[in-house]
């Protein structure tokens, strides 16, 4: 995605002349002897902005900070998603305020995306990712990694899960 | 896949090389025989043929640790026994209990001939006649055919068949079994069916083929509808979904430990009366190894009766600190997993999924759920999407596709408000009918 176009794909010898491209980009990979190449990501990462996460919490008004992913969950065309969070704060006027438990959000991916509208810095980037993201048939498991700066979301809906036991 | 014969010579020559108090040796592999298909044609045939060896030795300071190989000459497993001992002496004292002593031989095989021999070309002629049956309809279809022998997994683990340890332990278990998944699809809609079993004559291609085409024409042109509070018929394939989450908390140590949604809750009502759980691996619709980790006898049992949460699993060492008996459930050790019941079976009814849809006033049919996680562990509150046949029922009939919807649900709570059930059949590893429950919370819909 460049510029909020998205203008690529990950591609095989096999799919890239299927979009006109006259080369792989080199994206097959395997998770061991045993098993047949897949296209699959490995790093799919957002580009950092400008800004501390100070200076963004301190620009927003009224939202929710939230940290470190647990769940994950997404459709077979990848729109409608959800995940939840460890912890998160309230930011309330610029400032962090009172923690909130089990936190989630959900969205369609192209409106969520279409949201953002504010990436911190490269002092705030970090490299994340996960272990066990899994594809295939037979199962294949391997490590992605994923490099974000903390990034704002425009009315997101947030606190989704609402259940009793 | 090695004989019985065969695995007690590689038991023995492997324990001939451990100078160990106690050694213990797991065999495990076997074959895994895919085909997979999509866009109306086959694109992979792949066949893994694996073994694995793996040692645990127990020092005589009680330190302990696990090696494995999937060599069998002399020289590897020597080697795998060493790295074992060698890795024990680095590591921390263990509190597991000595190891099973020997005893009766415990051996038991589950192989259907005519599945062992369901090959390469069988299996393209099956899918063959699959695609045919979609392309006639104008559809596409995607999917999977798969055999096994052994205890080799879907991720490459290779799992253990046979188990020997230097007290004169053997257990072994030897199984076929057979997987087909098939998504049928078409510009806007699509459908899906799914089966497994011991053998390959428990799968009704035929059948599952024009159930998944029927639900692919019937969802053509999906409405959406409101989110909200819905009365839901779940195909069995989408009640196994929500279940599934539920068996990691019955292990002991996780209940005793309070960090398991059952804990506290032995003895007391954890769903509602209509809910029924057992774990059995004899019985012939879901056979599953009949011993655990250590090689200790796996016990049936029932695990919620009438919404009653009546037991749990205990490995060995969890069961002698808990003063109780082991069920024959524990992992293999070392292990940082708890452990837990396999060979799940769901109580059921008499309501046939048509009757249900006649009884509904206002509702939605889900065929399967997918993309499903766990929220909060607590409550097993779990996300995920309907796909592939998602209806409206009104007034007694099915009446049109719908989008598909994401679900946020406490699995305790949706299994308080069960209405009707139905037979239980195989779907998606265990025993399980489909379900009409009331008030299943839709949060969100999506664009298909």
């Amino acid at each position: 995605v460049k510029d909020g176009l998205f203008v690529g794909y990950l591609t095989s010898r096999e799919t890239a002349p299927r979009i006109g491209l006259g080369h792989s980009q080199g994206s097959m990979r395997a998770a061991g002897w045993n098993r047949i190449p897949l296209i699959r990501m490995n790093n799919v990462s957002l580009q950092p902005g400008k800004g501390s996460l100070d200076d963004l919490i301190g620009d927003t008004k009224d939202g929710v900070y939230m940290e470190t992913n647990r769940s994950w969950s997404i459709d077979q065309l990848r729109y409608n998603f959800q995940f939840g969070c460890e912890l998160a704060y309230e930011i309330k006027n610029g400032k962090r305020g009172r923690m909130l438990r089990n936190p989630t959000y959900q969205g369609i991916t192209p409106e969520f995306w279409g949201s953002c509208d504010a990436v911190c810095g490269p002092e705030e980037w970090t490299l994340w990712g996960t272990p066990n993201c899994g594809k295939g048939q037979p199962g294949q498991t391997a490590a992605t990694g994923h490099g974000a700066s903390p990034a704002r979301f425009r009315n997101v809906k947030v606190g989704v899960t609402n259940a009793k036991r | 896949m090695p004989s019985v014969e065969q695995s007690k010579d590689i038991i023995q020559r492997t324990l001939k090389f451990s100078s160990a108090p106690e050694t213990e040796v797991h065999v495990g592999g076997g074959r895994f025989s895919l085909t997979r298909f999509a866009n109306n044609e086959i694109h992979q045939n792949v066949e893994e043929r694996n073994l694995e060896i793996s040692v645990r030795v127990v020092l005589e300071d009680k330190r302990t640790a696990r090696a494995t190989t999937n060599r069998q000459d002399d020289a590897g497993l020597k080697k795998v026994v060493e790295q074992a001992i060698a890795a024990a002496k680095i590591s921390k004292p263990s509190k597991a209990l000595p190891m099973l002593e020997g005893g009766k031989e415990q051996i038991s095989r589950h192989v259907d001939e005519k599945t062992e021999a369901f090959g390469a070309m069988d299996r393209a002629k099956a899918v063959v006649d699959i695609i045919a049956a979609c392309k006639k309809a104008g559809l596409t279809a995607a999917g999977q055919l798969t055999t096994k022998r052994g205890s080799i997994g879907n991720y490459g683990d290779m799992g253990t068949y046979a188990i020997g340890n230097s007290k004169g332990l053997f257990r072994f278990h030897d199984e076929t079994s057979t997987d087909f998944s098939l998504t049928v699809m078409d510009e806007n809609s699509s459908g899906w069916s799914s089966s497994f079993g011991s053998r390959i004559s428990d799968l009704d291609l035929a059948a599952l083929t024009e159930r998944a085409i029927e639900k692919c024409k019937a969802s053509r042109n999906p409405e959406p509808v409101k989110p909200g509070g819905w009365t839901v018929i779940l195909e069995p394939a989408a009640v196994a979904s929500l279940v599934w989450f539920l068996s990691g908390g019955f292990a002991g140590r996780s209940y005793h430990s309070g960090n398991s949604w059952s804990s506290g809750f032995l003895g007391k009502s954890v769903t509602g009366p209509k809910f029924e759980l057992l774990s059995d691996p004899y019985d012939p619709r879901n056979i599953g190894r009949p011993f655990d980790g250590e090689g200790l006898k796996t016990q049936r049992l029932s695990l919620i009766e009438k919404g009653i949460l009546k037991s749990l699993t205990y490995s060995r060492l969890t069961a002698s600190k808990q003063g109780t008996k082991a069920t024959g459930h524990g992992p293999r050790l070392p292990s940082s997993w708890a452990g837990g019941p396999s060979s799940l079976i769901v109580g059921g009814g008499k309501k046939s999924v048509e009757e249900m849809i006649k009884s509904t006033e206002r509702g939605i049919l889900v065929t399967r759920f997918w993309y499903n996680r766990l929220v909060e562990p607590r409550r097993v509150v779990v996300t995920g999407m309907t796909r592939d046949g998602t209806f409206l029922v009104e007034k007694g009939k099915v009446t049109k596709g719908i989008r598909n919807l994401r679900y946020n649900q406490s699995v305790l709570e949706a299994f308080k408000n069960i209405v009707e059930l139905s037979a239980p059949i195989r779907s998606e590893g265990m025993i399980v009918p489909a379900m009409k429950l009331n008030n299943f919370n839709f949060s969100s819909v999506t664009k298909f």
